[in-house]
């Protein structure tokens, strides 16, 4: 039981790493019907700001959060003003997209190799060290954090997304651009704070990642590609969708780490994702697409 | 000074003028027509106006601006608004989000006021929400409000694009094939409903329309389009009896049967 209890906290933990990845790539897919690969290098991008505000002691760990959650955002904002929107505008296919997120991803991980450095970091100590321990299951300090904070920017986000002109004039832009253009909605604002929510949250899950384990220059890529793989499972476009996706290969993969052998751990995001896409195409809350005829 | 006027509006998609020099003017509270066969070019001048296409050639003032470059949303923030010939409503959302959407012009407040729900946000919401309650109201979709937009009837997702292009308070209107699949009943409801709609809201309306007994009754004024060129200028009255235009809608009349 107690074994169990752990192994569903640890979870969750990571599940709230998944699900606040697995939005970005929801919500860009919403907006612009492509899947932006270069996700996981805001991740990447986020932890080291974070990191190098920590090591070169400027600011306490709340205000370097902050900084690194904006500046991601931010940053976000600037590879789709700066890579996706002129290919947008000269009419690029979307495949074109695709791989310029990829090139992305290349370019900011290698640019950190270059210009920052290639070793592993390890996150100075911010917050108390001692584990809670609540009969015999540990509740580490940056764990009890990511849970914490994910479970707040997840309300925010759906706040935002379903009670505000903004979030709604998301959706309206994820249904029928054009449409929105002619309401009046500024679609290419819109595009950029979504971009920029998407931005803010991976931010937050690289950062906490990079505490829990280390700061390296691919941090975000297999993080992403699970957190790719839960927005997928959850149905793609769909918020509610990817949080589900996150928390439940979040589950699988440590209750298989644990139970069966953990030697197939990063495996079990994949092995539910071609199972889901077997039998639930569209996702488990995705909505079916239907064929115009 | 006309209120919206297109001057030798031209535009090219490769080899083919889908329209070609074409001058048009309305005025303020006027209902004018804008007909032709299928292909003259007519849901195309809605997209020039619009901002969907940049026209090859010409301009198109409005206000005494020239509004040719514009992004959509900047000319629908002018107050040039449309409708769709094929229903564009937000599928997924429920009916009054689709006529909410809209609000955006009209909001001043930022997204930290709506984070703290300050005064200036509540009072901006209320003042919204019974907008587009009234709306809905207004062309008789309140009981349904809550419905997704999809599953309305044909008939009422018409009015419902209607209602939420009215949401943005335009000045013009641009209807594109409103009457399209209606019944004749139906028709009549319309006409009835468009002349209430420029009485209620004071604005200006440019109608595209195949039903000749709608546009026939409702417009003041006519253009005809004929691929891609102006054709005919004038009253109901005038465009029935043009030679020109019965011959592009009915073909030649043969003096002479050869065969």
């Amino acid at each position: 039981m107690r074994e169990l209890l752990q192994q569903l906290w640890n979870g969750l933990a990571i599940g709230s790493v998944y699900a606040l990845v697995a939005v970005g790539y929801t919500l860009v897919f919403g907006v612009l019907k492509f899947i932006n690969f270069a996700h996981s290098s805001i991740l990447t991008f986020g932890a080291y700001v974070a990191l190098y505000t920590m090591l070169s002691k400027v600011a306490p760990f709340p205000v370097a959060l902050g900084l690194s959650m904006v500046l991601s955002g931010v940053f976000a904002m600037q590879t789709e003003l700066r890579a996706f929107r002129p290919l947008r505008e000269k009419g690029a296919p979307r495949l074109n997209l695709l791989i310029t997120s990829i090139g992305v991803t290349l370019l900011v991980e290698n640019a950190i190799v270059v210009f920052v450095s290639p070793d592993f970091h390890v996150f100075p100590k911010v917050l108390p060290g001692t584990p809670i321990n609540l009969s015999g299951v540990v509740f580490p300090p940056v764990d009890l954090l990511l849970v914490a904070g994910s479970s707040i920017l997840m309300l925010a986000l759906s706040y935002f997304v379903n009670r505000t002109l903004t979030g709604l004039s998301i959706k309206a832009v994820a249904l029928d651009r054009d449409a929105a253009a002619l309401m009046g909605i500024n679609v290419g604002r819109t595009i950029s704070i979504t971009f920029f929510i998407a931005g803010l949250m991976a931010s937050m899950a690289g950062i906490l990642v990079g505490m829990k384990f280390s700061v390296n220059p691919s941090l975000g890529g297999l993080f992403g590609l699970k957190s790719f793989a839960a927005s997928v499972v959850g149905g793609i476009g769909s918020v509610p969708g990817a949080y589900l996706g996150g928390y439940l290969i979040g589950f699988l993969e440590t209750l298989g780490a644990g139970y069966v052998s953990s030697n197939y751990k990063d495996a079990i995001a994949f092995v539910l994702l071609v199972l889901v896409l077997l039998f639930k195409p569209s996702g488990l809350l995705g909505k079916g697409t239907q064929e115009k005829v | 000074m006309a209120l919206f006027e297109v001057k030798k509006l031209t535009i090219k998609f490769g080899g083919l003028t889908a329209v070609d020099n074409v001058d048009l003017k309305v005025d303020k509270g006027e209902i004018v027509g804008l007909i032709g066969p299928n292909g003259a070019g007519k849901t195309t001048v809605f997209n020039l106006v619009t901002g969907v296409y940049t026209p090859t050639a010409g301009q198109i003032f409005f206000r005494d601006r020239n509004i040719v470059g514009l992004k959509p949303n900047q000319i629908a923030k002018l107050g040039i608004v449309r409708t769709f010939q094929n229903i564009r409503l937000f599928k997924q959302l429920t009916v009054y989000e689709n006529v909410r959407t809209a609000g955006h012009l009209r909001v001043p407040y930022g997204l930290a006021d709506a984070f703290l729900h300050t005064a200036r946000y509540e009072e901006c919401e209320k003042k919204c929400h019974e907008d587009a309650l009234d709306l809905l109201a207004m062309v008789g979709l309140l009981d349904r409000k809550d419905e997704v937009s999809s599953s309305l009837p044909y008939g009422l997702q018409r009015r419902l694009e209607i209602a939420r292009a009215l949401a943005l308070r335009p000045s013009l209107l641009l209807l594109d094939e409103p009457a399209a699949g209606m019944n004749p009943q139906e028709c009549v409801q319309l006409i009835e409903f468009i002349r209430n709609v420029r009485a209620t809201f004071d604005t200006t309306i440019l109608i595209i329309e195949h039903h000749m007994d709608v546009i026939m009754n409702i417009c003041e004024r006519m253009y005809v389009l004929n691929f891609g060129k102006l054709l005919a200028e004038g009253t109901p009255e005038e465009i029935q009896n043009d030679a020109r235009v019965i011959e592009a809608y009915l073909g030649e009349a043969q003096a002479d049967v050869e065969d």
